[in-house]
């Protein structure tokens, strides 16, 4: 009670969305549109190869000119986006769920904690690109491998995440509680911890996102990632560069595309942090 | 020394900033006279905390002041600025809060922290700064004052964190002490010691003591006045003797009967049915040395016996670290006793693997200290009611109808399954938590400092449905408490402990009368209020007042 009303002597009592964060959802969800309504965005088949208009600057048929194949900029930059924000997404998905799984049995069965805690320390040992590298070798580059190469390297901070709330919450006692009540492990777990995990988990999934569109940018770019015949963001950029000195704006746009829209992944994912933070919620206030 | 009071509050009213018209606190007036003692006297949520951040100058900013003025030895704290008030907290006025460890920084040594007033304050040199340091930790009783000089806060116990933090709030000699519940975290023992500690210490500087406190037996122990509140209003002031004697609201005379008393209740009839609950040669230790660490190890419990019988309720009194606690969940087999037997009816659930408990789980159920953690605040209340019901195999639907009735029972609308923890105060959630662990009918309960939470009059009144529910269901009860005053009220034997050891075991009224063990009369000593009958608004008769005031 005391402390409430102390914490709150300190905060502005205003809550606002800040500019930067509207910002940052206005542009996530115009590439989220664009990525959805690809066929009609684009002007040109992405994967239509010109020689006769190689390196072309800008122009009202190529809206952001063409690249050393003659291809539309504009028109691989669209369906980039969707190759880019499924990766990200499907990833971060699969990262979060796999890693919540291990994470709640870890932190319940002590049995088991040991053991898999070691292999994920193992995981978080190896550099995550190194990873997907060998990943991607062992399989071959297509969509689904370049997911699960990219998620697998995520797990083990999800799994530490988890594993701390389940352990921080287990002992509370409306978990002991539901032990009383004759209530099975599963249950409990599933009822009582994994839901406190969620708020913490939301906001690893938005940096999961972010870091695996870069991650698969940097495998396009090595060679290790999705051939140019499915347009991403990061062979994009890989095809430009060695037209980088006729052209610069080749490697330039999809750049900044690329970091627009993990910068705004990021910064919405702080947003969601503070807002289901209650330690940073602001205003609050019980009189006691 | 001037003739300024120390504290003087003149029809001050708060409101919430930009809120309705409605007041926090409502034209509230006092003086805290030089070396005088003032108890603030209330349920939460009456405005006494905020009171005292009104007078530190910590009011938070959602808080407005709607009128009234406050003085501090002459100066007014409210339009004073922000350095003023800074000066005036450490010289004129210093305030202890209930729980040490939070309001002590926990990587700063003790004496480092009290230095740091004298440093802000004072331009005395360094080796002043120290012996004026410990020469406060002296003055507050510290035992070894150049150890915890040196000490973390986590090195030192609870009582002695509460020394050092009154070390620090008068290592400037202030006129004001302002004390926040000081005692309320510590057991009695600690509490008394600190108690006349600060009798003491008020006496020798001379100074006023605000004491905030919901608890009239420490008011009958310290006040020299009292204001009582409620919602911000001050329903009575007035020497102590006065209130105590003849108190003239009747919420006053509420909080008053409210208090436990030292004298027993009338024992129950011997049910002459076998114990619901029978545990012998209960032992257990914590910390077994592991593959890198060697802790000292802790004995929580050793050869503890007992039983219980339906329908009687026996009471497991200690402080902490007795070990009332580790017996309690050993019970409850949310531990596993190294030693010894648990025979719940006629099962011995201290040696069963997990798997094979889930059967007796149902007959032992448990109610626990504190009434905001014990639900999960996420799931609608219903749900943690109904839980029980479902995981033994009743239909969804007949366990909401069962937990309705159960609502009912425990003095709740039924309706009321539908919402959340939040929306309950501490009492009604303590009565959700006695409806839950009713839901499967168990043979025994075991309330874990079940009423410690809750205000006086709140905890009166789960108490008094604690024992209707456990006459009409014939329900032992295993009532753990640190409490010697609820263990006489609530309790046909009592069984007191300390560090893991029962050391007296019998009835309330000769373990209250003739304890046997030094260890039992010094918890009867210290229970604050002693000596005074807050039901029948007077002292408690010298010589055999116990056995008179019983029949």
């Amino acid at each position: 009670m005391l402390q409430t009303l102390l914490s709150s002597v300190t905060r502005p009592a205003i809550a606002r969305t800040p500019a930067l964060v509207l910002l940052a959802s206005a542009l996530l969800l115009a590439i989220v549109v664009i990525a959805f309504l690809a066929p009609w965005v684009a002007t040109h088949d992405p994967n239509a190869i010109q020689p006769a208009v190689r390196l072309k600057p800008a122009s009202a048929d190529f809206l952001l000119g063409t690249d050393s194949f003659g291809r539309d900029i504009f028109s691989r930059l669209v369906f980039g986006a969707r190759a880019s924000l499924l990766i990200g997404v499907v990833s971060a998905i699969a990262a979060i769920l796999a890693g919540l799984f291990i994470g709640l049995v870890c932190g319940y069965y002590p049995s088991v904690d040991m053991l898999l805690m070691r292999v994920m320390d193992g995981l978080m040992a190896i550099p995550g690109v190194l990873l997907a590298i060998a990943f991607v070798a062992l399989w071959g580059a297509s969509i689904s491998s370049v997911i699960i190469a990219i998620a697998i390297p995520e797990i083990p901070r999800v799994v530490r995440l988890a594993r701390s709330v389940v352990l921080a919450t287990r002992h509370e006692p409306y978990v002991e509680a539901a032990v009383t009540l004759g209530t099975p492990g599963w249950k409990i777990v599933w009822r009582h911890l994994m839901p406190n995990t969620l708020p913490s988990l939301i906001v690893q999934a938005t940096y999961i996102c972010a870091s695996a569109i870069m991650l698969e940018a940097i495998l396009s770019f090595i060679g290790a990632g999705l051939g140019s015949e499915i347009p991403t963001w990061g062979n994009m950029i890989a095809d430009g560069r060695l037209y980088f000195q006729i052209k610069p704006s080749i490697v330039f746009i999809p750049a900044a595309v690329l970091s627009a829209c993990v910068l705004s992944m990021n910064i919405i994912g702080d947003e969601v942090r503070d807002r289901l933070d209650p330690r940073l919620k602001k205003g609050g206030m019980r009189v006691g | 020394m001037s003739a300024e009071p120390a504290l003087r509050i003149s029809h001050l009213s708060l409101g919430l900033r930009g809120g309705d018209r409605r007041l926090l606190m409502d034209d509230l007036s006092l003086e805290v006279g030089e070396a005088e003692t003032v108890c603030l006297v209330g349920e939460s949520g009456s405005g006494k905390s905020l009171t005292a951040l009104a007078t530190m100058g910590l009011l938070p900013s959602a808080v407005d002041v709607r009128g009234g003025a406050i003085s501090v030895a002459g100066d007014s704290v409210l339009d004073a600025s922000r350095k003023r008030i800074r000066d005036m907290r450490a010289s004129r006025m210093g305030m202890i809060f209930q729980e040490p460890m939070t309001a002590l920084n926990p990587v700063v040594t003790i004496g480092a922290q009290i230095d740091e007033v004298l440093r802000i304050h004072t331009s005395k040199s360094a080796r002043q700064r120290k012996g004026d340091v410990l020469e406060v930790l002296e003055s507050v009783n510290m035992p070894d004052p150049r150890g915890a000089y040196d000490a973390y806060p986590h090195q030192l116990s609870g009582g002695q964190r509460q020394r050092a933090m009154i070390a620090m709030a008068l290592v400037l000699k202030p006129r004001l002490l302002i004390a926040d519940e000081p005692t309320t975290a510590l057991d009695v023992t600690t509490q008394r010691q600190i108690l006349s500690l600060i009798r003491d210490l008020q006496t020798r500087f001379r100074m006023g003591v605000l004491f905030i406190t919901h608890d009239m037996g420490v008011v009958a122990d310290i006040a020299d006045r009292v204001v009582v509140l409620r919602h911000g209003k001050t329903v009575e002031q007035g020497e102590v003797m006065q209130i105590l004697r003849t108190p003239a609201a009747d919420y006053t005379r509420e909080l008053l009967q409210a208090v436990p008393s030292l004298v027993p209740r009338a024992a129950t009839t011997e049910d002459a049915a076998g114990p619901a609950l029978k545990v012998s040669g209960l032992c257990k230790t914590y910390g077994a040395s592991g593959l890198f660490s060697k802790r000292q190890k802790v004995v929580a419990a050793a050869d503890v016996d007992f039983e219980v019988r339906p329908g009687r309720t026996l009471g497991i009194v200690g402080e902490s670290g007795s070990g009332k606690s580790t017996v309690a969940r050993c019970v409850m087999r949310l531990l596993k006793p190294d030693a010894g037997k648990v025979v719940v009816g006629d099962v011995d659930i201290a040696d069963q693997p997990e798997s094979a408990l889930r059967d007796v789980r149902r007959r032992v159920q448990l109610v626990f200290q504190d009434p905001y953690r014990s639900l999960n605040p996420r799931l609608p209340v219903g749900e943690s009611v109904t839980e029980g019901l479902t995981n033994y195999g009743m239909a969804r639907q007949e366990a909401l109808e069962r937990a309705r009735d159960l609502m009912q029972r425990v003095g709740l609308p039924g309706d009321s399954l539908g919402r959340y923890p939040h929306e309950f105060s501490g009492g009604q959630r303590q009565r959700i938590a006695i409806a839950r662990a009713l839901s499967l009918s168990p043979s025994v309960i075991v309330a874990d400092e079940a009423v410690s939470a809750l205000d006086v009059v709140i905890q009166k009144q789960v108490l008094d449905l604690l024992r209707d529910l456990q006459r009409e269901m014939g329900i032992a009860l295993l009532f753990i408490t640190h409490d010697l005053r609820v263990a006489a009220q609530v309790c046909d034997d009592i069984l007191v402990m300390k560090s893991g050891r029962v050391v007296e075991f019998g009835a309330p009224a000769d373990v209250l009368q003739s304890p046997a063990h030094a260890y039992t009369r010094e918890l009867i000593e210290a229970a604050p209020g002693r000596n005074w009958d807050f039901a029948r608004f007077a002292p408690v008769q010298a010589a055999g007042a116990l056995s008179d005031a019983r029949g």
